[in-house]
């Protein structure tokens, strides 16, 4: 049984005003819940506050306390690596993370990818595999770009990964 | 003096409180506001993001915002419909 993700690996940075500048900002690698149930990406605030980002303004969410809370809005380069067949390509994408403050317990990923960032992607999910391909376009829009999400059944990742390398051969 | 964070969610107050005026003309701009006033007016947020940082240099204390009604947003659908242990 699946009991938790699919979890996407991302790398989180400030807002680059050039491309050129993205090598040098900091950035942070996460994991990311990938969640349709939520419309806002949410990610924890001190993640954000770690890369020396100031919230841009405040929106009121509502959490498992149901008390609306003012939560800060932090504007954040995501970048995320998609397999294009044997290549990994890296696509940023400049997006809002609501930051909000998590339990001090261990956790197995830092934030919710919601929907706010979902519309710019498709998603496969395979449930017995707890596997999501995140299908994104590539820059020239010829062929999609896929992250592989997951959680659960290693062994059974394992054997798929094989099958399809069988297939491309 | 208070942090940049709180001076923003100052700011985001002053914001709400202009908002009602700006809907009439500006629904769907993006705006940089600070010292309680507008000022400028952009198409979409980067662009909004980018004039802020070059204007008053990055995590001064301005708000960037959409033109359209604060909504409250459940973190995600089980808290929107109510679902809980308790």
């Amino acid at each position: 049984m699946v009991f938790l993700g699919p979890i996407a690996i991302v790398t989180l940075s400030r807002p680059v005003l050039k491309p050129e500048d993205i090598q040098q900002a900091s950035s942070i690698q996460i994991k990311m819940l990938v969640d349709t149930g939520a419309s806002k990406t949410v990610v924890d605030r001190g993640i954000a506050e770690s890369l020396g980002l100031e919230p841009i303004r405040f929106e009121p969410m509502i959490g498992i306390s149901h008390i609306a809370e003012e939560c800060p809005v932090f504007l954040l380069s995501i970048a995320i690596a998609f397999a294009d067949g044997p290549r990994t390509t890296l696509m940023t994408f400049t997006s809002e993370m609501i930051g909000m403050s998590t339990p001090p317990t261990p956790r197995p990923f830092n934030g919710l990818l919601g929907r706010d960032f979902l519309r710019f992607v498709h998603l496969s999910y395979d449930g017995p595999a707890g596997h999501c391909d995140i299908v994104g376009n590539s820059p020239d829009g010829t062929a999609p770009y896929s992250h592989g999400a997951h959680t659960g059944n290693k062994n059974k990742r394992k054997q798929q990964r094989t099958a399809r390398k069988k297939n491309r051969r | 003096m208070g942090t940049v964070s709180e001076k923003v969610l100052e700011e985001t107050k002053l914001f709400r409180a202009a908002l009602p005026g700006l809907l009439e003309e500006h629904r769907g701009k993006w705006v940089v506001f600070k010292d309680g006033s507008v000022r400028s007016f952009h198409d979409d947020e980067k662009a909004a993001y980018d004039a802020a940082v070059q204007e008053f240099g990055a995590g001064t204390g301005y708000v960037i915002a959409p033109v359209s009604e604060t909504h409250t947003t459940p973190v995600t659908a089980a808290v929107l419909c109510g679902l809980s242990c308790a």
